[in-house]
């Protein structure tokens, strides 16, 4: 045999055989690195955080400590803050007397709009049983004739009725639905919940 | 360590806050007062029923407050102020029906400034209803306490009975004072259905519920219920 047929039979059966073993390559610094971190000494988040802290410096772990102190902190605040605004009453308190099991309200937190259109009046109200039926007032800030507040309300079915002027509107346009009391008309809206574990 | 003493101290004072604000809230010694300031001669016995709601958890000393002095507030005789209150309290006490339907209705009367009478006509008619829907569900083995374990019996915890008994009472009422006949107990029985339907799709009451009413309680029922009410109120 020639010697440059015999250089390429080896170069190609070499080829060959180098292409048939590759797929062994494949993915083998994955398994070796995989391998490796099984056999290190594995470490809880608790571990690892003592660890840390005791590496660090006294002054540094002063530090942390503050952070961590105003972290609770205002979280107190918030807490507090969110009970006694009515803005965020009911995020922490969505628990209705009426039912047995805690449940969520709406993620609007059960804000309800009222809408009432009465261009010239002097004041509109809302009176209702969210309210014990003592008027909470709309207001028109751009003076275009309609009248709206937004109330934040618990889930519920609730009753009630616009005041213009002193008189009572019980059918707004925007209600569930309508019903007769004391020889007039109530409205009706119902505040719902989110989620079905009632 | 100053820093952190100064901080706990901070943390410390915001924890108290809050209970002193909830001391300042209402008690049944402001209900008491409010009470006192109506002068009715039977003012122990409204008391005691309102105290028997305050611990039920059927009523809380804001909205009796609330009521109290509404009623202290209006126009009219004394001796309606007290018939009404004493229905209420009769209600609760002696009958142990839940009462917020009435107090809402009272609110709701002086709020339109009908006259007291009116008012106790229509607290009257909404009592007795509440005693008979109560009366309804007991027949239909619906029942708010263990001591009535029977079989096929189911007992509902007391929030959960008392909202089912004020949603048809108040449905039948409202269906009353619309005008229209007791007697069609199938139209009665789809207003009732409505309303449950309703506080269901809102998650308000719990689907358990509604379908046990729906499948226990028969249209004639509730017309047998209207018409007890009416030859209750005639006689």
């Amino acid at each position: 045999m020639h010697k440059d047929d015999l250089e390429k039979l080896l170069r190609d059966t070499l080829q060959q055989e180098v292409s048939e073993e590759r797929h062994y390559l494949d993915g083998l610094e994955k398994k070796i690195v995989a391998e490796l971190t099984g056999r290190l000494p594995r470490r809880g988040w608790l571990q690892t955080l003592t660890r840390l802290f005791a590496q660090m410096q006294r002054s540094h772990r002063r530090q942390l400590a503050v952070i961590g102190i105003t972290a609770v902190i205002f979280l107190f605040l918030g807490i507090f803050v969110s009970e006694r605004l009515p803005l965020f009453r009911g995020l922490f308190s969505a628990y209705d007397k009426q039912h047995t099991t805690t449940i969520t309200a709406n993620s609007d937190g059960g804000q309800l709009l009222f809408v009432m259109p009465a261009p010239g009046a002097q004041t509109v109200a809302v009176v209702g049983s969210f309210n014990d039926w003592k008027p909470t007032l709309l207001t028109d800030e751009d003076e275009d004739g309609i009248w709206l507040t937004n109330l934040s309300l618990t889930p519920g079915r609730y009753e009630y009725a616009f005041v213009v002027d002193g008189r009572w509107w019980g059918q707004d346009p925007l209600a569930d639905e309508y019903v007769r009391s004391f020889g007039g008309y109530n409205s009706v809206r119902y505040v719902g919940y989110t989620g079905d574990n009632i | 360590m100053k820093e952190l003493a100064f901080l706990a101290l901070v943390v410390c004072l915001l924890m108290v806050v809050p209970t002193q604000n909830t001391r300042a809230e209402t008690t049944s010694i402001d209900v008491e007062q409010e009470l006192q300031s109506l002068g009715l001669q039977s003012a122990a016995e409204i008391m005691s029923a309102i105290e028997t709601g305050f611990l039920q958890g059927r009523l809380t000393p804001d909205e009796m407050v609330s009521l109290l002095s509404n009623l202290a507030a209006y126009s009219g005789e004394k001796e309606d102020k007290e018939i009404l209150l004493l229905t209420i309290a009769r209600a609760l006490k002696d009958d142990s029906l839940p009462v917020t339907m009435l107090i809402d209705k009272v609110e709701e009367g002086l709020a339109r400034k009908v006259p007291l009478q009116t008012i106790r006509q229509m607290i009257s008619e909404r009592a007795s209803l509440l005693a008979e829907v109560r009366d309804l569900l007991y027949m239909n083995l619906i029942f708010t306490s263990s001591e009535y374990g029977q079989e096929n019996c189911l007992v509902l915890p007391l929030p959960r009975f008392d909202f089912l008994v004020t949603q048809i009472a108040d449905t039948l009422a409202d269906y009353q004072e619309s005008g229209r006949s007791p007697l069609e107990g199938y139209l009665i029985y789809q207003e009732m259905r409505t309303r449950l339907s309703m506080l269901q799709q809102n998650a308000i009451i719990p689907a358990e519920d509604v379908e046990l009413i729906l499948e226990r309680i028969k249209p004639e029922s509730l017309t047998h219920v209207l018409s007890n009410v009416l030859s209750q109120q005639q006689q």
